[in-house]
């Protein structure tokens, strides 16, 4: 009797020290599910949150190597390799043969197949993925997905127990990898939210806001390196800054200088210009680049328009508030240019344009003092208007032939002309 | 936020000492994985982690130190480890490194076992 007693209080002990085996493994697992979710919340960039997941995973289970790999499927290529106790050279082989033509393969496994070495059908089905993992001891893999051109996997070593991954880890490192997706598609968004501020704060400074959100929201590639472009360029000086600067104090020069730009750019921005530069009282804007723009003349003379428009309600103020009254001449020409970012990186670097036909719309602006005329432009932007003038499309504004003008390395000279709108915004304000 | 994790090493006889007091995880762990680096380039060869028994190790900080026992087997060192409560024993023991490393109840126990 008492011996039969004994045989039955063993096993339920055995049974019982399992079961609180099995518990204290289930706790320490969803311990982790706490904890990494806790841990890669703070983390921003895609890189810290697999080198975390993957420590996180290696410590649950006690793997003594592992890798998270991160697949453009698009670019077929690696974007990110997080790894911990494999040889670089086996990583190195592992991104070639992915990048190569596996990739195909490893994206063709996705959802719920989590690939073991261990059983023997997916072993014989998946024999050459199982090779190629083979490369970093990784016998284990776990896909995911993050979105539709970014796929990833988590690769194990085996345990250090020795012991196979059950079912039930199966369904633990299914859960992980999808808490991990989601953390690097955030990143990800969180990453291409600061790009985008980014590369809208630096393309402001001389972009229109339209032409600005249709590079970030078209991700039009936007060269800045040296190109061949036919543009249309717009130089405007103020007429009469020299004497404004000796009459008024510096403070007062600044403050005016700043409400003229202020009041030019808006106009340029408006009809998507890009403003080069101020130099001194100077503004310099061009069309055609770096967004090709087909209408880039027609766009600059409306926007020599608008200016001139401006002006003139600029000076009514100016002279009701007793201010000197300046004007200023407005040059345009069209052609070809070298556009890019010209200087030394790192240090001054401006996309901007050079060539003759830059230099040409310089001299023209400066001719409008000797014609006493707001507005001239040349023969080669009248060219590249002239079909929307035939159309009518733009409308209430004269044009008068001037002159000739000399242009370096070139027998003929360019026919420049008068530009002026026909409807009287204001009367007429003399100084 | 993880708390912060101490670390101070010391000497007893040819043994090299890992103390350790707060939360060890993914993060704070690289500061024993530095103190280990550190020790292993003076050819050190016993080396004891004594661990503060309110110290906290997370799966991260599991992963640690799986490196290190696995990295001590190629450099021929021994690891022990003491000052580990039971319930973070019980998880070393089911994750595989008492199968590489030992685990003492008592400093004094685990010098005199090098």
């Amino acid at each position: 009797m008492q011996g039969k007693a004994l045989h039955t209080s063993k096993k339920p002990a055995r049974e019982l020290e399992e079961s609180q085996r099995e518990l204290e493994r289930r706790i320490f697992h969803l311990k982790t599910l706490f904890d990494v979710s806790k841990e890669i919340v703070f983390l921003k960039t895609p890189i810290d949150i697999m080198k975390t997941l993957l420590m996180m995973i290696m410590g649950t289970f006690g793997s003594v190597c592992g890798v998270i790999v991160l697949i453009n499927t698009q670019k077929r290529k690696i974007q990110e390799v997080a790894q911990r106790s494999i040889p670089q050279s086996s990583i190195d082989a592992l991104s070639y043969a992915l990048e190569t033509g596996y990739s195909d393969k490893i994206s063709a496994i996705t959802g719920p197949h989590i690939l073991c070495i261990s059983d023997s059908t997916q072993r014989t089905k998946n024999k050459e993925v199982f090779d190629l993992l083979s490369l970093c001891n990784i016998h284990t893999w776990i896909p995911f997905n993050v979105n539709d051109n970014l796929i990833g996997g988590i690769g194990l070593g085996d345990k250090m127990t020795g012991d196979a991954y059950t079912s039930d880890d199966r369904e633990l490192l299914s859960t992980l990898s999808s808490q991990g997706a989601v953390a690097i598609q955030n990143a990800l968004l969180l990453e291409n939210m600061k790009r985008e501020e980014l590369m809208r704060a630096n393309l402001s400074r001389y972009l229109s806001p339209q032409i600005v959100e249709h590079i970030i929201k078209k991700d039009v590639e936007v060269n800045l390196g040296g190109k061949r472009k036919v543009i249309t360029i717009l130089f405007m000086d103020i007429i009469g800054f020299t004497s404004l600067s000796e009459r008024l104090q510096p403070e007062e020069v600044v403050s005016f200088l700043n409400e003229y730009f202020k009041e030019m750019s808006e106009s340029i921005f408006r009809w998507q210009g890009t403003l080069d530069k101020f130099a001194g009282d100077q503004i310099m804007a061009f069309w055609g680049a770096p967004v090709a723009q087909p209408d880039h003349a027609e766009l600059a003379v409306r926007c020599a328009l608008d200016v001139s428009k401006k002006l003139d309600v600029l000076r009514q103020g100016w002279k009701r508030e007793g201010k000197p009254i300046v004007d200023c001449g407005i040059g345009l020409n069209t052609g070809e240019v070298l556009v890019g970012n010209i200087g030394v990186e790192g240090m001054k670097m401006d996309y901007t344009v050079i060539g003759d036909t830059v230099n040409l719309a310089s001299r023209v602006e400066k001719l409008t003092r000797k014609y006493d005329t707001r507005i001239l432009i040349t023969k080669n932007t009248l060219a590249h208007i002239q079909g929307s003038l035939d159309a009518n499309k733009i409308a209430h504004i004269k044009l008068t032939d001037l002159a000739e003008v000399k242009v370096k390395g070139k027998e003929k000279g360019v026919r420049i002309y008068k530009l002026e709108s026909t409807k009287n915004y204001l009367k007429i304000i003399t100084d | 936020m993880n708390k912060d994790l101490e670390i101070t090493v010391s000497h007893k006889g040819d043994v090299s000492i890992i103390n350790i007091a707060g939360e060890v995880t993914a993060v704070t762990g690289e500061a024993i994985e530095k103190a280990y680096a550190d020790l292993s380039g003076n050819n050190a060869k016993k080396i004891l982690l004594c661990f503060e028994e309110k110290s906290y190790i997370n799966s991260g900080g599991i992963a640690i130190l799986i490196g290190m026992v696995s990295e001590s087997k190629k450099r021929e060192q021994i690891i022990r480890i003491t000052g580990l409560s039971e319930h973070f024993q019980k998880i070393f023991h089911m994750v595989g490194l008492t199968k590489y490393t030992q685990i003492f109840p008592s400093e004094e126990l685990a010098l005199e076992n090098f």
